[in-house]
């Protein structure tokens, strides 16, 4: 039996992120049968800004429980600091996280596994969209204070002035919704009306604040909109059909509860019988990560009990997942997947999906670039907990 | 951080002033060891420390065992850290400290052992170099591996922008290792694979001349850019006389000829000192360094330097 320790975040945005991840991972080993050969023990890291607790949690896991394996969600930061940790006990980590971040470097330990949303791949897939679609390349950017801690931002940035995107203005919200505001990207938008593609990136409650205040904007200035993929999985809807008050975007995410495709049918199914509610987002990623510790228990089956040598044999493997496929790249053991392009007319009249058919070239790109040596800044909590 | 770091460390290099700012930011330094030859590192640590408890301790080959174990003792230091140190530890020193000693090893561990680890990773055309940190034992950087962090070498990587740049890459590993220190009951740390370990002893005269006939234009290159700016310029002799190549490039290809490796093939103001290598490249020859100073290449042809004449 394989015992798994599992660091689980907190979360006030998002309350249900660790309890959904690790639903996912429950239902997805029940499902293939394996609940039985896998233990599961959990403890909490808080917002993963603690980096003693994190570190002498996960030490307790591999020192005191035996853990032969040990998923932590948390974002990139904390990676460097535990590899030590994983690479001299020759125990798996498995890091877990949305993948707003982008690694100072891709290189990884010989044990350490990355698998995440890839939040930052597909916001720089839709910056470059966005300067690639418009023959006009000036483009102003808005961002909550909160996501613009993250380099997710700096990547859908990046990318859209990479591909000739000219930046004219950047708008951040205030950090409190209460004071959240439009009116400068307004005022800037008004006064130079040349500047029609607006890339945004939001999420949680700041994401129904932009939807309500973009309207009026976009209509009358007639804007281009590019969203990020936590801004699309806020979309409004209806559960009726009805017209919803939003505007007409476009942008590219990772995964929609209506791919079709059967892993996404199972886990929808299996989630809801688990979870007493409708598949989410942070459900698929647990999900996914069952699908990993399935193959990890897989090769220990077939007396391959060396860590160090599992995780390269994992990137032999293409998973079924619910976001159609996923694989493990065999340069930086990070986890990638298809990108879907989604396209949703005004009022959330009709949506578009479309599959991004050159991927991997785009994930080699993504990986070939270093993030910027100079000193940068952001937050240091996992994002989405705070 | 829950456990209480006193470090002692031992530097001798100003490449080891980014791994000891992290130490020094967190207020974990109980004091630094530096060379009593070593005037400029001593007058850099003095102006880090300034206003701190640190103490300065300096050392020489004489007196730096006794001077460790007492300030070892003296000032209650439970881990210590090399950071470019001359002089090899007794054991009764590195095993003093409650956490053992660190060694910050500016090079790749196992490949790469010795005393001048950034000199050989460019003399061996390697394509990647690092900053290895691990546990001091017995032997000449032997001991466990607590982690790594690699760069890619660039062509035009002199010993010196190298150098620098390990300096940088340093901090991050020295700031995980101290919460390690803080964080953790024990330092984790695996054994070096002894089946690719090589040890590189200092370099040798020949190891810094430059071999016309059985070196291509890119390892000359990286030849002169190893030496630079330490030796001034990779070693050759053309009529007896004795000048360093401080700085070269690739000029394109040389046309089909006799000429031997070495040959020059133009050394005035408008082509410059160009040179025929045995892979049929002209290296143009930028800077090059004479007892009278640096000059430019093609001013070899004030001292009766022209084409035709062969360096060996």
């Amino acid at each position: 039996m394989l015992r798994i320790g599992v660091l689980l975040p907190r979360s006030t945005l998002f309350p249900a992120l660790g309890l959904d991840i690790l639903n996912g991972i429950k239902c997805c080993l029940k499902y293939y049968g394996l609940s039985d050969n896998i233990k599961l023990l959990t403890d909490n890291i808080g917002f993963g800004i603690e980096e003693a607790e994190i570190y002498s949690k996960a030490e307790k896991f591999l020192l005191q429980d035996d853990a032969d394996i040990v998923i932590v969600v948390a974002d990139l930061n904390i990676t460097e600091l535990l590899e030590p940790l994983f690479t001299t006990s020759n125990k798996i980590m498995l890091m877990v996280n949305m993948g707003a971040g982008i690694p100072d470097k891709w290189q990884t330990a010989p044990t350490t596994i990355v698998h995440s949303l890839n939040l930052s791949f597909h916001t720089r897939l839709t910056g470059k969209l966005a300067a690639a679609e418009n023959e006009n390349k000036k483009g102003a950017y808005t961002l909550s204070y909160y996501d613009a801690g993250y380099r997710h931002a700096y990547s859908m940035m990046n990318s859209h002035q990479q591909n000739g995107g000219e930046p004219m203005y950047t708008h951040v919200t205030h950090l409190r919704a209460e004071q959240f505001t439009l009116a400068p990207l307004e005022e800037f938008l008004t006064i130079h009306e040349e500047v029609k593609t607006l890339l945004c990136l939001f999420t949680a409650e700041m994401a129904d604040q932009f939807y309500a205040a973009i309207v009026p904007i976009r209509e009358k200035l007639q804007l281009n909109l590019y969203a990020s993929p936590m801004l699309l999985e806020a979309y409004p809807h209806t559960t009726n059909d009805q017209e919803v008050t939003a505007p007409p975007l476009k942008g590219y995410t990772c995964w929609l509860p209506e791919l079709d495709n059967p892993e996404n049918t199972v886990y929808k199914e299996n989630f809801k019988k688990t979870a007493n509610k409708e598949a989410t987002l942070f459900g698929m990623l647990g999900w996914e990560t069952g699908l990993i510790l399935k193959e990890i228990l897989n090769q220990y089956q077939q007396n391959n009990t060396n860590a160090a040598e599992v995780v390269p044999a994992l990137c032999k493997i293409t998973f079924n997942s619910p976001r159609g496929w996923m694989k493990m790249d065999q340069g930086s053991y990070h986890t990638f997947s298809p990108s879907y392009l989604v396209s949703w007319s005004a009022n959330g009249k009709t949506k578009e999906v479309k599959e991004l058919l050159t991927i991997e070239n785009e994930w080699k790109e993504f990986t070939a670039e270093q993030f910027p040596e100079d000193t940068s800044s952001g937050w240091r909590n996992t994002y989405l907990c705070i | 951080m829950s456990n209480e770091i006193k470090a002692l460390i031992l530097c001798n290099n100003p490449v080891s002033i980014p791994g000891i700012r992290e130490f020094l930011f967190y207020g974990k330094v109980g004091a630094i060891a530096v060379t009593r030859r070593n005037k400029e590192m001593q007058q850099i640590i003095r102006s880090m420390i300034e206003g701190t408890d640190v103490e300065l301790v300096i050392v020489t080959k004489k007196d730096y065992e006794y001077k460790l174990l007492s300030v070892i003792k003296g000032n209650n230091i439970n881990v210590g850290l090399m950071m470019t140190f001359p002089f090899v530890l007794t054991e009764e020193i590195w095993k003093l400290p409650e956490k053992g000693f660190i060694n910050f090893h500016y090079g790749l561990l196992p490949q790469c052992r010795g005393p001048q680890p950034i000199l050989w990773h460019l003399l061996n055309n390697d394509s990647e170099a690092g900053v290895t940190l691990h546990k001091v034992d017995g032997g000449i950087d032997t001991g466990e591996i607590v982690m790594q962090e690699r760069t890619t070498i660039a062509e035009t990587d002199t010993y010196g922008a190298l150098q620098a740049k390990l300096g940088s890459l340093a901090s991050k590993p020295a700031a995980n290792l101290l919460k390690i220190l803080s964080f953790g009951s024990f330092v984790p740390s695996s054994p070096q694979d002894e089946s690719k370990a090589n040890y590189y002893e200092m370099p040798g005269v020949k190891d810094l001349t430059i071999n016309w006939e059985e070196m291509d234009a890119k390892k000359i290159i990286r030849l002169i850019n190893a030496c630079n700016p330490w030796n001034k310029g990779a070693g050759t002799t053309i009529n007896d006389w004795f000048i360093g190549i401080t700085e070269a490039e690739v000029a394109g290809e040389a046309s089909l000829g006799e000429e031997k490796a070495g040959t020059i093939l133009a050394c005035d103001k408008e082509q410059g000192l160009l040179v025929k290598t045995c892979d049929g490249k002209k290296l143009k020859i930028t800077i090059v360094y004479l007892q009278e100073g640096f000059y430019s290449g093609y001013r070899l042809s004030a001292f009766s330097i022209t084409p035709g004449m062969i360096f060996n």
